[in-house]
């Protein structure tokens, strides 16, 4: 129990604040798209220029803004599911589907983690079209987020395992859906 | 390829995984299955480049635009206004919310664009008047439903692409079936309105008032004409539009209203970032779904099976309809539409189909697919915005399905109603 309670909140230590400035920089990222769209405009308008970059940089922050959030949506829960069929379940059996989605959540992290590397070295050959970068660059965020991913999984698997034992404050199970609610 | 992959979805959809993992892990695990772990590397460049789009930037702007008009006050004023033209009637709001929708496609290409903007704005204000928020989300959802359907429109853009037809005539066949769903909805609001006994949202006001809140609501409503004058000059582009539209909730919230500080601004950036980021991974996934269902052939197979039954071209359309419905209740409308038009399209056209009736049965009927579950894009991002249950929404959403299969099946039946006005304009013969 004390190792697994160690592991919980070392994963949370973790978690907690990649999640916070994960969303945090998504949001900054957000306000850089608008500037970057409304120049594109002005620029065009008024000076009948168009800003090649400004749309490609645009898209590589949209990338960047999405997989950004991603573990902080995955901790607290904000996503979309459909709980109908698994409401009437008992709360045991819920929490043991849980675990099991969470733990398939986690598995296709790790598989698509794996794959990330030679992603990502592809992107050390290619250059960006309008931008003067590789394209590695961009692709980084994409094992970055996986692994992030991976960690949340990890902290609701153990968390769920270990609220069979003694009650988790922190832990939510709508559905089963698992999220960890910082207040 | 096998279809374990859809199978393993449904089940996993059913244990109740968020979908955007479903959507993945479904394939995954059918992958591995399948001894194909190559197809991972496939798997993981589709999510990336499902995401990596310019005209998805549309999705965050349109949202903060929503966002910074709730926070800032705009969306009470537009309430305020609608209330005093059409609050005395029973059901008012939820007739505002469609006749909103229906403005705002003409400036959205987008089902998902309009579901957030109307979303963010509405749901709020009906719930707070007394709408159930599974009925102010059902309304809000089905009406999004137009926003593809009149022109601009994204999907029609894509078919005209892929099919080498022209998007002008597309877009103006689309015109008549969409302002028919319009009102078709509108008349099922004021049905539902008397037999659920939805809530008035206020007494008749004088003209006096009505003049009043018109003037405080100014702000906003002039935002559609400056994107639709934009747009249709050529100043900016669709997706421009929407960071336009945010830009000038921006500027009127923070300096004009002054009814938001800039201390407020980190949060609703951030608010806007988890909410598109939800709705845009899922949008990644579902690209990335829509592959899978190429590559393993289930689409034509089931094709081939419905050219099988009959050669009547008209049952043939309504079997193609049925197909399409239970179809799109599984794909999002832009990969069907990349799917199946190639494949369907040359068919009916020998059998004498118009390709234009044909490419509007396609596009309204998978726009429609958008609200059905278990995978209906539109649903979820209503589900998302109105923290409220998909299934509850769905159910709402009954009376108005029937109202979009009904204009359907006269869409499929009376080839006038699309094809007279692109014939009209001499955009085809």
């Amino acid at each position: 129990m004390r190792v697994l309670d160690r592991l919980i909140s070392l994963l949370a230590f973790i978690n907690k604040p990649v999640a916070r400035t994960g969303s945090a920089a998504a949001g900054a990222l957000i306000a850089c798209m608008l500037t970057l769209a409304m120049a594109q405009i002005v620029s065009r308008a008024a000076f009948s220029h168009t800003l090649d970059w400004a749309e490609e940089l645009a898209r590589f922050m949209l990338v960047w803004a999405v997989l950004l959030v991603a573990p902080f949506a995955y901790r607290s829960g904000a996503k979309v599911a459909i709980d109908a069929l698994v409401q009437s379940l008992p709360p045991r059996l819920l929490r043991l589907t849980s675990i099991v989605l969470n733990l398939l959540a986690g598995w296709i992290c790790v598989m698509l983690l794996i794959e990330s590397f030679a992603f990502w070295q592809r992107g050390l050959a290619l250059s960006a079209s309008a931008l003067p970068i590789r394209m590695a660059w961009v692709y980084a965020i994409v094992p970055v987020a996986l692994l992030a991913l991976l960690l949340v999984a990890a902290e609701l698997v153990l968390r769920l395992i270990a609220s069979a034992y003694r009650p988790d404050p922190k832990l939510r199970l709508v559905g089963s859906v698992a999220s960890v609610d910082e207040g | 390829m096998s279809a374990a992959y859809f199978w393993f979805f449904v089940m996993l959809l059913a244990l109740g995984m968020p979908v955007v993992f479903a959507l993945l892990v479904g394939p995954g695990l059918s992958l591995i299955l399948d001894d194909q772990q190559p197809y991972f590397a496939a798997l993981l460049s589709r999510l990336y480049n499902g995401v990596d789009s310019f005209p998805l930037l549309a999705v965050p702007f349109f949202i903060l635009a929503g966002e910074l008009m709730n926070s800032g006050g705009i969306t009470a004023r537009i309430v305020r206004f609608s209330q005093s033209l059409v609050g005395h009637v029973r059901g008012g709001l939820a007739q505002v919310n469609i006749m909103s929708s229906m403005l705002f496609a003409g400036i959205s290409g987008s089902a998902v664009a309009d579901a957030s903007a109307i979303g963010k704005m509405m749901i709020p204000a009906m719930e707070a008047n007394g709408y159930k928020r599974s009925f102010a989300a059902a309304v809000t959802a089905a009406a999004a439903v137009i926003g593809p359907i009149i022109p601009p429109s994204g999907i029609m853009i894509l078919y005209g692409f892929v099919m080498n037809l022209s998007v002008g005539a597309l877009f103006a066949a689309g015109l008549v079936p969409g302002l028919l769903m319009g009102a078709g909805l509108m008349v099922m609001t004021r049905l539902l309105a008397t037999r659920y006994n939805l809530p008035v949202a206020a007494p008749r006001a004088s003209w006096a008032e009505r003049g009043r809140s018109f003037r405080a609501a100014i702000l906003a409503l002039v935002l559609p004409v400056i994107l639709l004058g934009g747009m249709l000059s050529g100043i900016f582009t669709a997706t421009e539009g929407a960071a336009v539209a945010a830009t000038y909730a921006l500027l009127v919230t923070l300096f004009v209203l002054k009814s938001l500080k800039a201390g407020e601004l980190p949060g609703i950036f951030i608010a806007t970032a988890v909410q598109s980021g939800v709705i845009l991974l899922l949008v990644g996934a579902a690209v990335t779904f829509g592959w899978l269902v190429t590559m393993s052939g289930m689409a034509e197979n089931m094709a081939t099976m419905l050219l099988g039954l009959t050669d009547n071209p008209l049952i043939l359309l309504l079997l193609l309809n049925l197909l399409l419905f239970v179809l799109g209740m599984f794909l999002d409308a832009g990969p069907a539409i990349l799917i199946l038009g190639p494949v369907l399209s040359p068919v009916f056209t020998s059998l004498g189909v118009d390709p234009i009736h044909f490419a509007m049965i396609m596009c309204i009927n998978l726009t429609v697919g958008l609200i059905t579950p278990p995978m209906g894009l539109v649903l979820f991002v209503t589900a998302s915005i109105a923290n409220e249950r998909v299934e509850r929404i769905a159910r709402a959403l009954l009376p108005f399905l029937f109202v979009q299969v009904l204009v359907i099946v006269a869409v499929t039946c009376f080839p006038a109603l699309t094809l007279t006005l692109p014939r009209w304009l001499g955009l085809i013969q």
